[in-house]
């Protein structure tokens, strides 16, 4: 009897020891879903495309600058569903047709109906946020605030092996000229030379040509560099040296009444386009006469000429229209007239972050999505 | 005694099977690994140039940060949870600052933020915090752009520019009958666009700016700028600039026989501007940013436990400091303390009640409070309505 009691209790310990494994196991796994709170990896949007290529526009007359503005004469198209993602930093469609969305919660791209996420927390992306995106044709490049990024050939997001040779890893803008890329840092900007190594741009090297480092906006058109940054606009003739300060030509924040930060830069083939928190700002120098005739003169539309808001966060030059991106909704400028974009009917987030173009389509990345039109639609 | 006990444990453990004593460890390290040992600390990031020409101002900043730390913790936190400071310092320079806020929101997991000196570090916190949808309260940058540029997570506890420029203008043309005033300012704690801010307010008061001068950092001998100065004869000299400057240009402009009144901003309230103009910072007007009167049995209590704790008085910054953490405990008292959370309570706080009085933040984040004018006398910051009474 004494014997045979160890061998009945090894049995039911046995039992009871499994029992507890087996429960500790579906607590684990019960947790590490719950932690798992990044979006599904893919979801379908075809729906959507097909709901937006099958609503009629209602059209109504455009306005003038001078007009007073009123949320009813807002001209009403379908939106896209939301895409869900985290706060949008830069939108870019890459010449494949993909979209890429740099959020604060690092990267997503939407390609036909698959919606992939990129994240630290899921290991496929090396940095906690993406600020900026840029294609050379060849790469996709992603800034972030710790450094750059670019995709490699088989979709792997790695450390550029040049991020090192930023004047800082604080990447605020992303650029492409042609094959070459530019950055805009909080030390400088910098261009990628054929070596693979960045060449900055900064207060030293210029002589004072650029007149802050802090550069948060950056843009190239024809021969020129624009750099928004902390004093204003400096604007560089590329065809020339950075370091002779002759060939820069500057616009004074506090002279110009330039409100920072400047958030996005435009150019509509003719003249130079800034957003900022109070309106758009328009340079009245055509960008030919620049070198020749550089006035800093900027004239402004705000909510008193018709926009939706003061604040703009985006503004983009698409088939001959500005369209302009604020904290109250969409605005496009066409013919010196300003049209008031809302939803025909859905979710619709009033604040647009940024704003890219590709084909008819027009992308919106928002505090928590992104979304299209097709601005079709609105001709 | 060792090989029994020894036997004693191997009898023992040939009663279990292998899989029995596997399941001990592998249970330990499931509990471990699902188990979040996180601090449930509520952290609130800090960035103060604490090292540098404006540590002192930083310091005292920093001081009533912490005091009111020690005062929230001791009742036992916010809804249960203690607060943290992730305090760190800037040095003044902005590059720094954008560093050390992208660590704090990125790496530290901060719910929110506080400081900010100069116009371009708040600049750069504002600009990151913006991006990542982090609350920012500073409660030292009276730079009126940085509620004025359509921020949504941005909040401002001290009076700006804009409304201590319009009293100071509206004073000095009441009670001095001034039509002339003289501007000097430095390029970095002001810059031209307050320069410029302040000439368009004054115009509203009858005012016209004679001159506007600036000078060059760490200069030591205003003449030349005072030459320019007093050969417009203004009938008032506006000094904007950072406390020790204006302690300077004040001796040299006494010095060199201005007889008119000198005003300023909240600069001019620092305790470094009395010590180091000495005497003749006597009569100068200024803008009072704490006014113990208004605070009352609040402001008294503040000051008798600064005083007990830091062994020196409380001035203006330290006073902000101590507002700054009591608002956002206040909010975190309300809701969750999460960013989104913060930044929505801070947006409904239009009205409180704190050591520095009554306030409450606008439409856009910025202090509603009017700024309140006060005299030096005998180093002492005099309310004008009570500058009868001594």
């Amino acid at each position: 009897m004494t014997e045979q009691a160890p061998t009945t209790s090894k049995n039911t310990g046995g039992v009871f020891w499994l029992t507890i494994l087996i429960v500790a196991l579906i607590f684990y796994f019960i947790n590490e879903s719950k932690n798992q709170g990044a979006p599904d990896q893919s979801q379908t949007i075809s729906q959507e495309q097909s709901e937006a290529t099958a609503a009629i526009a209602t059209d109504i007359a455009p306005r003038k600058f001078s007009d007073t503005p009123s949320p009813s004469a807002a001209l009403q198209i379908p939106f896209s569903r939301p895409i869900m993602t985290a706060a949008v930093n830069d939108l870019l469609v890459d010449p494949s047709g993909t979209v890429w969305a740099a959020t604060e919660a690092g990267i997503t791209s939407i390609q036909n109906d698959q919606v992939t996420h990129y994240s630290l927390a899921m290991g496929t992306f090396p940095f906690v946020q993406a600020g900026c995106l840029a294609h050379d044709g060849k790469q996709l490049w992603v800034g972030t605030l710790f450094g750059l990024c670019v995709m490699t050939e088989n979709k792997r997001f790695v450390r550029a092996d040049a991020s090192s040779s930023l004047p800082s890893q604080m990447i605020w803008d992303l650029t492409v000229d042609g094959a070459t890329l530019w950055a805009g840092t909080q030390k400088g900007a910098a261009f990628l030379d054929k070596n693979g190594v960045f060449v900055t741009i900064d207060e030293t090297s210029t002589n004072s040509g650029l007149r802050h480092n802090w550069c948060n906006r950056i843009f190239r058109m024809e021969n020129w560099f624009v750099a928004a940054h902390d004093s204003g606009i400096s604007l560089w003739n590329t065809s020339f040296p950075a370091a002779n300060p002759e060939w820069w030509k500057n616009i004074d924040h506090a002279r110009a009444g330039l409100i920072r930060p400047v958030t996005d830069i435009a150019f509509d083939g003719k003249f130079l386009w800034v957003s900022t928190p109070r309106g758009v700002l328009h340079l009245t120098t055509p960008v030919n006469r620049f070198f020749s005739d550089f006035v800093p003169n900027l004239v402004s539309y705000s909510r008193i000429h018709g926009l939706p808001a003061d604040r703009i966060n985006s503004i983009i030059h698409h088939k001959g229209s500005l369209w302009i991106a604020t904290d109250e909704g969409l605005a496009r400028i066409k013919n010196d007239s300003i049209q008031l974009i809302s939803a025909e009917s859905g979710n619709f987030a009033r604040r647009i972050r940024k704003l890219a173009s590709s084909g008819d389509l027009l992308w919106l990345g928002t505090d928590d999505a992104v979304q299209f039109i097709n601005t079709a639609m609105v001709d | 005694m060792i090989k029994q006990l020894y036997k004693q444990l191997v009898n023992f453990a040939r009663r279990f099977d292998v899989y029995q004593l596997l399941s001990v460890p592998v249970l330990l390290i499931v509990v471990i690994f699902s188990t979040e040992f996180r601090n449930t600390d509520i952290k609130i990031g800090v960035i103060l140039p604490l090292s540098g020409p404006n540590a002192m101002r930083a310091i005292s900043h920093r001081n009533g940060l912490d005091l009111a730390l020690q005062h929230i913790n001791a009742q036992g936190g916010t809804n249960g949870r203690k607060l943290c400071l992730e305090i760190r310092d800037s040095k003044g320079s902005a590059d720094l600052c954008a560093e050390l806020t992208r660590d704090l929101i990125y790496e530290s997991n901060v719910v929110s933020l506080i400081g900010g000196f100069s116009p371009a570090e708040t600049r750069a916190i504002q600009h990151i915090s913006e991006n990542a949808q982090v609350p920012f309260l500073t409660a030292l940058c009276t730079h009126f752009e940085i509620t004025e540029n359509g921020s949504r997570y941005t909040f401002r506890s001290i009076t700006d520019d804009r409304s201590q420029f319009e009293a100071l203008a509206e004073f000095s043309a009441r009670r001095f009958n001034s039509r002339k005033p003289a501007l000097i300012y430095d390029a970095n704690l002001y810059g031209a666009d307050s320069a410029q801010k302040f000439i368009e307010t004054s115009i509203k008061f009858g005012q016209q700016v004679c001159t506007a001068v600036s000078y060059r950092p760490n200069t030591l001998n205003f003449r030349r700028q005072l030459e320019v100065i007093l050969a417009s004869n203004p009938d008032a000299l506006v000094i904007l600039t950072p406390p020790e400057d204006a302690a300077i240009i004040t001796r040299q402009a006494r010095e060199a026989r201005f007889l008119h009144p000198i005003l300023g901003g909240n600069q001019l309230a620092a305790p470094e501007f009395t010590n180091i103009a000495g005497v003749y910072s006597e009569s100068t007007i200024t803008t009072m940013p704490f006014n113990p009167r208004l605070g009352g049995q609040r402001a008294d209590y503040f000051l008798s436990e600064y005083f007990e704790t830091y062994a020196v008085q409380a001035d203006s910054d330290s006073a902000l400091g101590y507002e700054a953490l009591m608002l956002m405990a206040l909010t975190l008292r309300t809701g969750e303390a999460s960013r989104l959370s913060i930044r929505n309570s801070l947006a409904q706080l239009h009205g409180w009640e704190s050591v520095t009085g009554s306030g409450g933040f606008g439409s856009n984040g910025n202090q509603v409070k009017p700024a309140e004018i006060a005299i030096i006398k005998e180093r002492q910051k005099i309310p004008v309505n009570l500058e009868a009474l001594f």
